[in-house]
């Protein structure tokens, strides 16, 4: 059983993006288990990793192909949706967002999708190089 | 035509320091046989492995999806190294007849019933 106890903690480049979520809902949740997030299906397994040039996100999709599967950015938020017949094996709808930092070059965001596992590269954007500045 | 679902994992056993888990799984069972879908994310097929031993079916499977030394994990939900399910079939499966295929992360087995266990209709003379 996986616990999903990300949702609360920030972070400084990117966040998960829950704008209908409460923290009364939050508590809701941790005390039924029926609505625990824990529990529901549709809550994939999620890895955020971090090389010197990229955030690396990873999702568990199993039963999605690539045609299944929308990404969106509009303004500082990635939108995930990925939907599948619900009478597939493990199909449904599984929804995400997440909100990116100033530092993600989300232009350059690059998306693959191998043996179920949804792979998310979010290139870091160069940082400005100090200049010096002439005093006339 | 019956169908279940296993929708969450059960806890998971440690083995040589690995984690192990039990994958999801759905059994859908009609006249002629049972399908089962074991949803294995990230595991290719080479790294699946199907025991069979008398009636029960041993399904092994390890992530190929490590994460690279130079990368830093920032925050995860805990991520089996390895999955295993344990099915016992019953004598009227015939598991040597068992086919398998692997796509998108999804395992999908279906064993057929012995013809000679299908019902079969009697004429009244």
């Amino acid at each position: 059983m996986t616990k999903d106890v990300n949702r609360t903690q920030p972070m400084n480049f990117i966040q998960r993006y829950q704008p209908s979520l409460s923290w009364l809902d939050e508590i809701d949740r941790f005390f039924d288990r029926n609505q625990s997030l824990a529990e529901r299906p549709s809550a994939p397994r999620e890895s955020v990793h971090e090389s010197e040039d990229a955030w690396i996100l990873r999702l568990d999709l199993p039963g999605f192909s690539k045609t299944d599967v929308a990404l969106t950015v509009t303004g500082h938020v990635l939108h995930l949706k990925a939907e599948t017949a619900e009478d597939k094996p493990f199909g449904g709808t599984t929804e995400r967002q997440w909100k990116l930092g100033d530092d993600v070059d989300a232009s350059a965001i690059s998306a693959n999708l191998v043996n179920g596992v949804l792979e998310l590269k979010l290139p870091k954007r160069a940082k400005p190089e100090a200049r010096a500045i002439d005093i006339a | 035509m019956n169908t279940s679902t296993c929708p969450t994992e059960t806890a998971p056993t440690t083995e040589r320091n690995e984690i192990i888990h039990q994958p999801r799984f759905t059994t859908r069972e009609d006249e002629n046989g049972v399908t089962l879908h074991i949803a294995l994310p990230a595991v290719a097929k080479d790294d699946l492995k199907l025991t069979l031993l008398e009636s029960n079916l041993r399904i092994e499977a390890k992530r190929s999806d490590a994460v690279p030394e130079n990368w830093t994990t920032l925050r995860a939900t805990p991520t089996p190294e390895r999955y295993r399910l344990d099915v016992r079939l019953t004598p009227r499966h015939d598991a040597s007849q068992a086919k398998a295929t692997l796509d998108a992360g999804v395992l999908t087995l279906r064993v057929p019933i012995r013809e000679e266990a299908k019902p079969r209709s009697i004429q009244v003379n």
